[in-house]
């Protein structure tokens, strides 16, 4: 699977989002953005809302269902939710162990 | 709310093909709802609004897959019942593990699963209703049934908590906590046993399915948009 359709779908998703701060809904958003943690764009309710509307989008465009906050994404000393890229090749990981399964 | 908003509101029952969540079933179809009821075995239930899975609450894909289905079907959910449930009366030193794990499983982890599959599609329309199912056994303390009030207790603290969880989704969580029904998990308990539980109600008698129905109803009303994290118990039982 293509990585690049898997963050356009992040960046897409995050376009879409509905942000409480209309602020953070007007910024560029690119592979650098940050999502979560310290001058992170999401709180962690808003992180839930983003994961679900990120796993939705991903399946639409792919066809497959991934689960991003399992146990493994939240036991990594480097979160995958802390940026565009590192959400972006956590879901390709994810969906490549998924097709190599099927 | 017009018959056509009602008609095409979509609800998720498990335990569908018997007892109350049978009971539950036909009377939500006739009230127009399109439901996707599921349990381990096949349903005769036929109706043109009715679909059936044959799942295992507890199976994580599997309610994936269920829900997958309610997607590609219905393109929405607005309700999830969590009937499914068993229970085994036995004292606590002579309950193997196996029947607490088939019990946990069901009750709890069961729950748990369509509570979270159910939220994830509910937020696309933006609100949903879930209930689940409690029992007076909790707060009456059953000796016999330490396993299932357990597991119901779980369910408790579940719904309470999911309540403050999901409502910024407008989503509400609430649970009916029957009294004995004569259903299959009553039809094994011996007589003496049954008219002693029912003796500790406010009011002795046995549920029916109706009155379960009547606390569903009252949770699904848009009215009551304002109620959630609540147990409402049947019988005058507290």
């Amino acid at each position: 699977m293509d990585r690049q359709v898997i963050a356009q779908a992040i960046l897409d998703t995050l376009r879409n989002f509905d942000f409480p701060d209309l602020e953070k809904a007007s910024a560029e958003f690119t592979e650098e953005t940050i999502l979560f943690g310290r001058e992170g764009l999401l709180d962690s309710i808003a992180l839930v809302s983003f994961i679900l509307d990120v796993e939705e989008s991903i399946r639409a465009k792919t066809g497959v269902p991934i689960t991003l906050a399992d146990e493994r994404a939240m036991s990594q000393s480097r979160s995958p939710f802390r940026r565009v890229s590192s959400l972006a090749d956590y879901a390709s990981q994810l969906i490549s162990e998924q097709l190599s399964v099927k | 709310m017009s018959d056509d908003a009602i008609n095409s509101r979509v609800m998720v029952i498990s335990g569908a093909r018997k007892g109350i969540g049978r009971f539950l079933t036909e009377r939500y179809l006739d009230a127009g709802w399109r439901i996707m009821g599921c349990s381990r075995g096949a349903s005769d239930l036929e109706h043109p609004h009715y679909r059936h899975v044959c799942i295992d609450v507890a199976d994580d894909s599997g309610v994936r897959g269920l829900f997958a289905n309610v997607r590609s079907e219905f393109g929405r959910l607005d309700v999830v019942i969590n009937n499914a449930g068993i229970a085994s009366m036995n004292h606590s030193l002579l309950t193997p593990a196996s029947t607490v794990q088939s019990i946990l499983a069901t009750n709890v982890m069961g729950t748990f699963l369509f509570c979270r599959e159910g939220a994830k599609l509910m937020r696309g329309v933006k609100g949903g209703r879930i209930v689940n199912f409690a029992t007076v056994a909790t707060p009456l303390q059953l000796e016999g049934e330490a396993i299932y009030a357990a597991s119901k207790a779980a369910v408790l603290s579940l719904t309470q908590i999911l309540a403050h969880e999901l409502a910024s989704m407008n989503i509400t969580v609430n649970a009916v906590g029957p009294t004995p029904v004569r259903t299959d998990l009553t039809r094994a308990v011996p007589s003496s046993k049954m008219d002693a539980l029912i003796a500790r109600q406010a009011v002795k008698r046995w549920g029916e399915f109706e009155d379960v129905a009547n606390v569903v109803d009252f949770y699904l009303k848009p009215e009551s948009s304002f109620i959630t994290g609540q147990v409402l118990y049947l019988g005058g039982v507290s």
